[in-house]
C-alpha cells in the first residue's frame, strides 16, 4: 500500500533507486517498499546525454543514490555529482553513503546541492520520508539554518599533496577543514598558501565539518 | 553660533612632542635598524663609502657617527626631505645617477637612530653646491618642555666648505641615552655586512664600513667566499612577465639539471608570478668530511661560516631586507620542509642564498616598524617562486640520489664477489698451517653477513607487502566492506521492521536476538573498513598541532566494537588540561594503535578473567608522559631490548614491526619509549615521553 508524501504542492509517491549493486538495490528496495513509496529500480548503465538524463527523472517522483557508481560500468559519474544534478534540475534527491568511505573531498564541492546525506545505516522508513521532505523544502526554497550560507572569512592553514587546510574564524576557531585544491577558483589556487585569507560563503551553521561547503569565493 | 565670530576657521592636525617617541623608537626599537635607516639614506645618495664609528659606546653618553661620500643635501633637500617624516615609498622611486632604486624609507627609522643622543647633528655638503655646508643640530631635550612639535624651529646654517672637503653627510649622535652592548654591534655589523648584496663581488658597490673589532671579524668572514664549495648551485631567474626557468650546477661548474616555467609551475598550472622580476641563487653544502676531501677549505670553516650567514637573504632594490635570512629566520620554510621529507633538502644550516628583487613600481611594501614586508600577493607570490625553484631542485636531487641507490644496488654484489675473491686469493698465499684457520673464520665471517643480508631483504620484503596490503585495502574497500555491509543492514533491519509487524509480542523472543547479533556483527565489520582507510586519510599525515587526547578518543571510539567484541575494558586516566604538540595526527595515532594492538595480541597467549587497558597520561613541564599498561602476560621469552627491533615477535605470523613503529615515530617526535616486562596491571606497560607545546 502506498502512502504519498504530499510536500507543498508536490507528491512524492515513487522513488528511483540508484546503487551499482543489484542486491543493494534490492535491499534499499525493502526499505522504500515499508515506508510507504514505490521503488523503481535502475539497474543502469547510467546515460550521460541530457536527454536521457531528463527522461531518467521523470521515471519517478524522487531519488535516493549511492555514491560510489563508478567502480563498474554502472555510471561515468558517482552519486554525489548525479544528487547536485538532480537538485539544480528540482528533482529531489538524496545521496546514501558512508561519509568515511566517500572521501570528504569528493563530496564536499557537490555539498551545497545534496540537502541531505544519509548512512545507510541511519536508513529507515522514517528517515527516508523525514529526508525526502527536507529535499523538497530545500527545492521550494525553505533552506534549514545548517544550509543557509554567509559570507565568512577564511584562513590558509597549510596546503600540500593538492589539499587545502583552513580554519573558519566564525565557525571553529580551532577545527581544521580539508579540501582539495581544485575545489578553489582557478586564480584563487596559486594564492593559496599559509596565512593567505579569503572571503568565499560557507554554512557556518553546519554542526561538522562533514557538512560544510564553499562557494562564491571572491576574487583577489 | 557666537555673534561677531567668522562663520568659518582654519585648522590643522598638531603633534605633541611624544609624537616623536611613539613614531620613533617605540615604533622602531632596535638600535641596529635605526643605525641602518641612516646608511641606506647614504646608499639613497649615491655613496660609496659610508663609515660608521661608536665612540665610547660601552657606557651612556657615548656617540655614533655615520659618514658618508654621497651626493649631500641642500637647504632645500634638508627642508622638504630629511625633515620629513612619513613620506610614500611610490613617490620616490625615481633611480639615482648611479640608477640606484630608493630603498623607500618613510623616515621613522632615521628618526628613531636620530633619537639615540640627545643631539643629532646633521652635516651635509652638497655636490650640487661645491661652495657650502649646511650644519643643523637637533636638541631633543629642547622638545621636552612644548606642547606642540611646531614649537621647536630648527635652524639650518649654512657656511663656506672648507677647502678640499668632498660632498657627502655626515651625522653624529652625542650623548647617547643608554649604551650599545656586543651584542647590539655584533648584530650591527653581520647587518652591515650583508647590507650592500656582498654576493656580488663589485668593487664599485656601495661598502658600509663600521669601526669595531666585530665588524672586521664579520667583513672577513664574508669575504671568504666559500661559494665555490657548495655541493649544487641553484639559480632561478624571473622575468617581467612572470615567466621563470631555472638551473643547477654543481660545485665543478658542469651543469645538472634544468627546468622550464612549465616544471617549475606544475603544482600551480602554469601560472605566471604575479611579482616584480627576482633572481634567486642559493648554494647547498653537503657538510660531511667525505664531500670536503677534494675542497680547499676545510669542513670547519663553511660550518661556522654557515653559522653566522647562512639561510636566504633576500635584496631589494640592491640593498638586504631585514629579517630575512637573519639569524633563527627560516622565512622560506626549508627547515620545515626539510623535517617532511628529509632526504636532499636544503636547511638553514648548511645552504646560503640570496634572493635579489628588482622593484621599480614599489609593488613590495615595507612594514613601517621595518620587520618585513607587508605580506601581501607581490610577496607571496615572490615567495612562491622561490620555493616552487626549491621544490624543483629537491625533486631531482632526489632522482639522481635514486639512481644512485639503484647503481649501489647493482653494484654492492658484484663489488661484494670481488672482495671474497680477494679475500680468498689472500688466504691461498697465507703459509700453510695458517690457510684452514683463516678459511674457516671467513666462511663464517660470510655465513654471518648471509644472513644478515637475508634479515634485510625479508624486512624490506615484508614493508613493501604490507604497504601493498594497504592499498589493497583502501582500493577494494567499497567491495569488501561498504556493500556487503550495506545489503547486511538493510536486510536485517527490513526483517526487524517487518518482524515486529507481522509477530508483534512473540518477535521479542523468536528475532529479536538473533537480528541484533547480526546488527551488532555488522557494525564491527563495518569499523573495520572504515579504520583501515581512516588510517590512510591524508590529513592526518599533515605536520601541525595535534591534540593528544583527541587522538586517544578518536583511536577508543574507533576500536570500541573490536574491544566490545574482544571483552577487553579499556581505561582512561588522563592528568588534567588538553595538551598538544606539533607532529601529525597519523604519527600520534600509529604510537597508541600498534600499542593497542600489542596488548589485544598478548590477550591471545594467556586468557586473564578480565581484560583490562589502561591509558594513563601525566604532565611534567613540557613532557607528556603517556603510558599503556594491560593485565596480559607480559613480555617474556624475548630480551626487553630485542622487542624495539625489526622482525622480532612471539606472535606466530605476527610481523614484529609494530614496536619498531612505535620506537622510530617516538623518536621522529622528538621523544623516548621505555617498556616494563611487568608493570602495574601484570602485564606490559609502556611509558612514552613527548615534547609538548602547550597544555
Amino acid at each position: 500500500m502506498t502512502l504519498p508524501l504530499e510536500l507543498g504542492g508536490r507528491t512524492v509517491s515513487s522513488v528511483s533507486i540508484f546503487d551499482d549493486q543489484e542486491d543493494v538495490r534490492q535491499s534499499y528496495q525493502e526499505t522504500v517498499t515499508d515506508s510507504g513509496l514505490k521503488p523503481i529500480l535502475e539497474p543502469g548503465p547510467l546515460p550521460d546525454d541530457p536527454e536521457s538524463v531528463a527522461a531518467l527523472m521523470l521515471r519517478a517522483d524522487a531519488a535516493i543514490w549511492d555514491h560510489h557508481l563508478r567502480v563498474k560500468s554502472y555510471s561515468s559519474k558517482n552519486g554525489a555529482e548525479w544528487v547536485a544534478e538532480c537538485t539544480r534540475a528540482n528533482w529531489p534527491a538524496l545521496l546514501c553513503t558512508k561519509w568515511e568511505g566517500a572521501a570528504p573531498d569528493e563530496i564536499r564541492r557537490y555539498r551545497r546541492f545534496i540537502p541531505v546525506l544519509l548512512n545507510p545505516s541511519d536508513l529507515s522508513p522514517d528517515s527516508l520520508r523525514t529526508g525526502l521532505a527536507i529535499c523538497c523544502d530545500e527545492l521550494a526554497g525553505r533552506v534549514r539554518p545548517t544550509r543557509r550560507g554567509w559570507r565568512t572569512l577564511v584562513r590558509v592553514e597549510d596546503a600540500s599533496e593538492g589539499m587545502v587546510y583552513v580554519i573558519l574564524p566564525s565557525w571553529n576557531a580551532n577545527e581544521v577543514v580539508a579540501l582539495p585544491l581544485r575545489d578553489l577558483p582557478t586564480d584563487l589556487r596559486p594564492l593559496a598558501t599559509e596565512g593567505r585569507r579569503f572571503h568565499t560563503k560557507v554554512n557556518l551553521g553546519a554542526e561538522t565539518q562533514s557538512e560544510l561547503f564553499f562557494f562564491d569565493w571572491e576574487p583577489e | 553660533m557666537c555673534p561677531g565670530r567668522p562663520a568659518k576657521m582654519q585648522a590643522r592636525f598638531r603633534f605633541t612632542p611624544d609624537i616623536l617617541r611613539r613614531l620613533g623608537e617605540e615604533l622602531n626599537p632596535s638600535l641596529d635598524q635605526g643605525i641602518l635607516e641612516l646608511v641606506k639614506n647614504a646608499y639613497d645618495a649615491d655613496a660609496h663609502e659610508c663609515r660608521i664609528e661608536l665612540r665610547g659606546t660601552d657606557q651612556p653618553g657615548g656617540s655614533v657617527r655615520v659618514a658618508d661620500d654621497g651626493f649631500g643635501m641642500t637647504a632645500e633637500d634638508i627642508i622638504g626631505g630629511w625633515l620629513v617624516l612619513g613620506r610614500s615609498t611610490k613617490s620616490a622611486l625615481r633611480p639615482t645617477p648611479l640608477g640606484r632604486l630608493p630603498s623607500g624609507s618613510k623616515g621613522l627609522g632615521r628618526l628613531a637612530a636620530l633619537r639615540l643622543g640627545r643631539t643629532a647633528t646633521l652635516l651635509s655638503r652638497p655636490s650640487a653646491e661645491s661652495a657650502v655646508e649646511y650644519v643643523l643640530t637637533i636638541d631633543w631635550d629642547a622638545f621636552e618642555g612644548v606642547s606642540l612639535v611646531d614649537d621647536v624651529p630648527l635652524t639650518i646654517v649654512g657656511r663656506p666648505r672648507p677647502k678640499g672637503a668632498a660632498s657627502g653627510t655626515d651625522i653624529l649622535l652625542a650623548d647617547l641615552r643608554t649604551c650599545i652592548l656586543p651584542g647590539d654591534v655584533k648584530r650591527l655589523s653581520r647587518a652591515l655586512v650583508l647590507l650592500a648584496d656582498p654576493f656580488v663581488q663589485d668593487p664599485s658597490s656601495f661598502q658600509p664600513i663600521l669601526s669595531a673589532p666585530e665588524y672586521a671579524d664579520a667583513e672577513a668572514f664574508v669575504q671568504h667566499r666559500y661559494f665555490g664549495d657548495a655541493e649544487f648551485h641553484l639559480t632561478a631567474v624571473l622575468d617581467e612577465a612572470g615567466r621563470a626557468h631555472a638551473t643547477v650546477t654543481d660545485w665543478q661548474g658542469a651543469t645538472l639539471f634544468k627546468a622550464l616555467h612549465s616544471d617549475l609551475t606544475a603544482a600551480r598550472h602554469g601560472a605566471h608570478y604575479r611579482c616584480p622580476r627576482a633572481t634567486f641563487d642559493l648554494w647547498a653544502f653537503i657538510l660531511n668530511r667525505n664531500s670536503f676531501a677534494s675542497r680547499a677549505s676545510t669542513l670547519a670553516e663553511v660550518k661556522l661560516w654557515l653559522q653566522a650567514f647562512g639561510g636566504v637573504h633576500l635584496y631589494l632594490n640592491g640593498l638586504r631586507v631585514s629579517p630575512y635570512g637573519g639569524p633563527a629566520n627560516d622565512w622560506m620554510e626549508m627547515n620545515l620542509r626539510r623535517a617532511q621529507i628529509a632526504e636532499e633538502r636544503p636547511s638553514t644550516n648548511n645552504s646560503i642564498g640570496r634572493l635579489a628583487v628588482s622593484d621599480a613600481q614599489a609593488a613590495l611594501l615595507q612594514k613601517t616598524d621595518r620587520s618585513g614586508f607587508v605580506e601581501g600577493e607581490a610577496f607571496h607570490e615572490l615567495k612562491a617562486f622561490a620555493t616552487d625553484a626549491l621544490e624543483w631542485m629537491g625533486k631531482r636531487r632526489l632522482e639522481l640520489a635514486d639512481q644512485r641507490r639503484s647503481k649501489a644496488r647493482v653494484e654492492a654484489p658484484r663489488q661484494t664477489e670481488r672482495s671474497r675473491h680477494l679475500v680468498e686469493k689472500a688466504i691461498e698465499s697465507a703459509p700453510k698451517r695458517k690457510r684452514e684457520e683463516l678459511k674457516g673464520a671467513f666462511d663464517s665471517y660470510n655465513r654471518s653477513r648471509d644472513r644478515e643480508v637475508d634479515a634485510l631483504r625479508r624486512e624490506v620484503q615484508l614493508y613493501r607487502t604490507l604497504s601493498t596490503a594497504g592499498i589493497t585495502a583502501a582500493t577494494f574497500a567499497h567491495e569488501s566492506s561498504g556493500n556487503p555491509i550495506k545489503v547486511i543492514t538493510l536486510s536485517a533491519r527490513t526483517i526487524e521492521r517487518r518482524g515486529k509487524i507481522a509477530l508483534r509480542a512473540e518477535y521479542a523472543s523468536l528475532l529479536a536476538r538473533p537480528v541484533e547479533s547480526i546488527l551488532a556483527s555488522v557494525a564491527s565489520l563495518a569499523v573495520l573498513g572504515s579504520a583501515t582507510l581512516s588510517l590512510i586519510d591524508h590529513s592526518k599525515r599533515r605536520v601541525g598541532r595535534v591534540d593528544v587526547y583527541a587522538v586517544i578518543q578518536g583511536i577508543l571510539t574507533t576500536f570500541q566494537p573490536f574491544l566490545a567484541g574482544r571483552e577487553v575494558s579499556v581505561e582512561t586516566e588522563l592528568a588534567a588540561g588538553n595538551p598538544y604538540l606539533r607532529s601529525s595526527h597519523a604519527a600520534i595515532e600509529a604510537i597508541l594503535t600498534n600499542l593497542l594492538n600489542n596488548s589485544l595480541a598478548s590477550f591471545e597467549r594467556v586468557q586473564p578473567h578480565t581484560r583490562r587497558i589502561l591509558i594513563r597520561t601525566t604532565i611534567t613541564a613540557h613532557v607528556l608522559r603517556l603510558s599503556v599498561l594491560d593485565n596480559g602476560p607480559g613480555i617474556a621469552g624475548i630480551a626487553l631490548d630485542d622487542i624495539w627491533l625489526p622482525g622480532e615477535t612471539t606472535r606466530p605470523n605476527g610481523t614484529g614491526l609494530g614496536l619498531t613503529i612505535v620506537r622510530d615515530t617516538v623518536r621522529d617526535i622528538g621523544g623516548e619509549v621505555s617498556a616494563r616486562e611487568h608493570g602495574e596491571l601484570g602485564g606490559a606497560e609502556f611509558t612514552i615521553e613527548l615534547p609538548l607545546l602547550g597544555v
